[in-house]
């Protein structure tokens, strides 16, 4: 978050300094604009004004080779003559055009004034008053420069152009040049100005527009990138740093709280979302202030540990978020929920070659966590085989290549010595032809889209293969899936459009959690019972399993959990077990099955203590149906494809 | 004199839109050419210099000219009033045209001419009548 605001706050201060800068440069531009053209122009009047005060000079020497002063002192009519000359320059334009020299006392008197206005020249040898030091600089450096006059009425420029011919004496010869011509100029440039303004007006509210655009464009980005729930990032965030994140200096983590769906699906969506926002502010606590913090999935959070990334820290803070999480329970409607979260590191994830590999890899640590127990931190430490994990990409690639498969396991009537029933498997070929079999995916999209499109297929498959041999074949459903809407109507609807073969179909439940809502449940396995499927509980004598699911479910048939048979051969109490569920099978008329049967010892034992079905590896490995039936089975067993 | 062309040139660029307080700024200066005074009283028959009593407080107007510091005049007639009288205080006329006429009576003139202030100092009268004047002045006399 901090990350995004920061950002954000230095590109919207770059802007607005920028449009200030813009607005001075701007002004500053339009005025210096007119400078410069002023001072263009001054340059021409000068170059103007220097050419001829230098024909002025000239004809003067002409007249008057050496000691100008005295011989105009001397001869008035030289003097007349010298004005008349002078006048002939004067005009509108040039308004006044004089002669003036420094006198021992450093005055400046008039030698000569040929000004247009002739009320305005002034005598021979009168004194004249310069207000600007220009004049003193041109007699010394006896070089020509001007000055600007418009703080005297009526004139622009003065132009002084000192008489270098005559040696002993400081003469300048001086021309003002009019106000008109300035304000003529100005009139000219004025027009220019006001395009200029108005430019820089127009710029400035493009500019505006610009800086009011970004703001509302990074408030839309900013929304775009939060979740609205949690606060955190969400995946739009993700795509935006991965084209500069550095993988060298940072760490991954993918965290996901334990057990989420069931807080859904016992509480309430609501209280889920107060659970996922608690997380999050828990996490935000957990964690420093530079790690990003993204919800990734719906209870998945994913985090970039961006500082300090060695395995001492990272171990550090995910243990700290672990602890965060689980230390207090989450108080919500009066109840205290006790969550807690699951964390799968990559602490090097430039060794990946990308970011969604660096994420991957985090993924598989995770899916250790959760099938080591949940509520731990697994760091890959590279001594993590991750080959035999499939992820969510992977499997919805494989489904949608195809890549999905039925294998068929037999299962043996014992007093038939018969295969009369098949158990439908799911498995997944990977690209390289590596075989996955449910435990290396099914956690991986329980309660997914993808886990529901298995479903259907493995269904599809199933009914396949019983309307192709008129065989008896179980498909195993899960607890959760009677609680999904979608599972069971795709179920309901797949068993109405075929019917006549719904008698051949078994569903074996597994006992993987306890049954919340039992009134829906049983409701659903009824209504099921309807369509002549056979309802099969699995794994009987382990995890949530209870004779309770036996009053609950009235099943058709109990699958004994392999456990139990693995021992059968060596502990007594196990064979009492066996010999206890098969008599309590009996009596309530429901067909027994044993799995994990190996070998010929364990199949005399089963017939012995009457259990009804046995399957195993003795009995037939799964196969691919296109393969053809399996390989395994002893020759004595009858097979029906 | 670097001190008026300093005081001129300062007013014109910083009070180069107040040509009222420049005109009062240089009549000021003139005037202590001539007085110690603080208050100096000026009898003014030139309306062009009216307003520098309005930009100066140390600048007085005086109805009659017995009373004054310093005459400030563009009338032509005010000297023949003024003919056979002795013991005048310094007369400046604002017209360069008047000063050539009357020189005889005139310590000098401040007159506009092509748009600039220039001042001329009657070096005969003030050798006359003020055996010293300061240095900076002295370019002034004519």
């Amino acid at each position: 978050m901090l990350h995004l605001k920061n950002s954000f706050v230095k590109l919207y201060l770059f802007l607005l300094i920028l449009l200030i800068v813009c607005i001075v440069a701007l002004f500053a531009f339009s005025n210096n604009t007119l400078t410069k053209e002023e001072k263009e122009i001054i340059n021409i009047e000068k170059l103007h004004a220097q050419h001829l005060a230098k024909k002025i000079e000239e004809k003067i020497v002409k007249i008057a080779p050496k000691d100008l002063t005295r011989s105009l002192q001397k001869n008035k009519s030289l003097r007349e003559y010298v004005n008349e000359l002078l006048s002939l320059f004067s005009n509108a334009q040039y308004k006044y055009v004089y002669l003036v020299y420094l006198d021992k006392n450093g005055a400046f008197r008039y030698l000569a004034d040929g000004s247009y206005d002739v009320k305005e020249r002034g005598d021979w040898h009168q004194i004249f008053t310069p207000i600007s030091p220009v004049w003193g600089s041109v007699i010394k450096s006896k070089k020509p420069n001007y000055t600007l006059q418009k703080d005297i009425s009526n004139l622009w420029v003065t132009y002084l152009y000192p008489f270098n011919k005559y040696k002993n004496e400081k003469i300048i010869l001086v021309f003002d040049i009019s106000m008109q011509e300035y304000k003529t100029l100005m009139q000219i440039l004025k027009p220019i100005q006001k395009l200029l303004i108005l430019m820089s007006i127009l710029l400035i509210i493009i500019l505006l527009s610009i800086v009011l655009q970004t703001f509302i464009y990074f408030k839309q980005r900013k929304k775009s990138n939060i979740d609205p729930l949690t606060h955190l990032y969400n995946r739009n965030y993700l795509d935006e740093i991965k084209k500069h994140i550095d993988l060298r200096s940072c760490a991954i983590a993918l965290a996901d709280i334990d057990h989420f769906k069931q807080i859904n699906d016992r509480y309430g969506h609501d209280i889920g979302d107060i659970v996922l926002e608690t997380i999050a502010k828990r996490l935000m606590n957990a964690t420093r202030t530079f790690d990003i913090l993204i919800r990734y999935g719906g209870e998945e959070f994913l985090i970039f540990f961006t500082k300090k990334v060695n395995i001492e820290t990272i171990k550090s803070i995910s243990n700290r978020i672990l602890t965060t999480i689980s230390s207090q329970p989450i108080r919500v409607n009066n109840k205290n929920l006790n969550v807690t979260i699951s964390i799968g590191v990559n602490p090097t994830p430039y060794k990946n070659k990308s970011l969604e590999d660096a994420i991957i890899n985090a993924d598989k640590m995770l899916y250790i966590a959760k099938t080591g127990g949940r509520n731990r931190v697994v760091i890959n430490n590279n001594k993590i085989s991750t080959k035999h994990i499939l992820l969510l990409d992977e499997i919805t690639n494989a489904i949608k290549q195809n890549r999905l498969e039925a294998y068929f396991q037999p299962i043996l009537n014992i007093k038939s010595n018969k295969i009369v029933k098949y158990e439908a498997l799911a498995r997944i070929v990977d690209k390289n032809g590596d075989i996955f079999s449910p435990a290396q995916f099914l956690p991986m999209i329980k309660r997914t889209t993808i886990y529901r499109t298995l479903t259907k297929i493995m269904l599809v498959k199933a009914f396949s293969m019983i309307k192709k041999h008129n065989i008896s074949v179980s498909v195993n459903f899960d607890i959760g899936d009677f609680f999904d809407d979608t599972i069971y109507e795709m179920l309901t609807d797949l068993i109405n459009k075929n019917i006549k073969y719904s008698h051949f179909l078994t569903i074996e439940i597994l006992e993987d959690m306890p049954i919340y809502n039992n009134a829906k449940f049983t409701k659903r396995i009824d209504a099921l019972k309807k369509f002549n499927i056979q309802i099969a509980i699995d794994d009987f004598g382990s995890g949530y399993s209870g004779f309770n699911y036996i009053i609950n479910i009235k099943p058709d048939i109990l699958k004994i959990d392999g456990s139990i048979i693995l021992k059968i051969l060596k502990d007594e109490n196990a064979k009492t077990i066996l010999k206890s569920i098969s008599e309590i099978c009996q009596s309530l008329k429901i067909k027994s099955i044993a799995e994990f049967v190996e070998n010929e010892d364990i199949l005399k034992i089963l017939e012995e203590y009457d259990i009804n079905m046995a399957q195993g590896y003795f009995i037939g490995k799964p196969f691919d149906p296109k393969e053809g039936k399996t390989k395994t089975s002893p020759p004595s067993i009858k097979h029906s494809l | 004199m670097k001190k008026i062309f300093f005081v001129i040139f300062l007013s014109l660029s910083l009070f180069g839109n107040n040509l009222s307080s420049l005109k009062a700024k240089i009549i000021q200066n003139i005037a202590n050419i001539f007085t110690n005074k603080g208050m100096i009283k000026i009898y003014n028959t030139d309306h062009y210099f009216d307003d520098i009593f309005k930009n100066d407080k140390y600048l007085i107007k005086v109805n009659s000219y017995d009373k004054a510091d310093l005459i400030l005049t563009n009338n032509s007639d005010f000297f023949k009033q003024i003919n056979n009288k002795y013991n005048l205080p310094p007369i400046i006329s604002t017209k360069y045209e008047d000063y050539k006429k009357h020189k005889d009576l005139d310590i000098g003139a401040f007159f506009w001419q092509k748009g600039r202030p220039n001042l001329v100092l009657n070096s005969k009268i003030i050798h006359k009548r003020y055996k010293n004047i300061p240095k900076e002045y002295i370019k002034f006399l004519e």
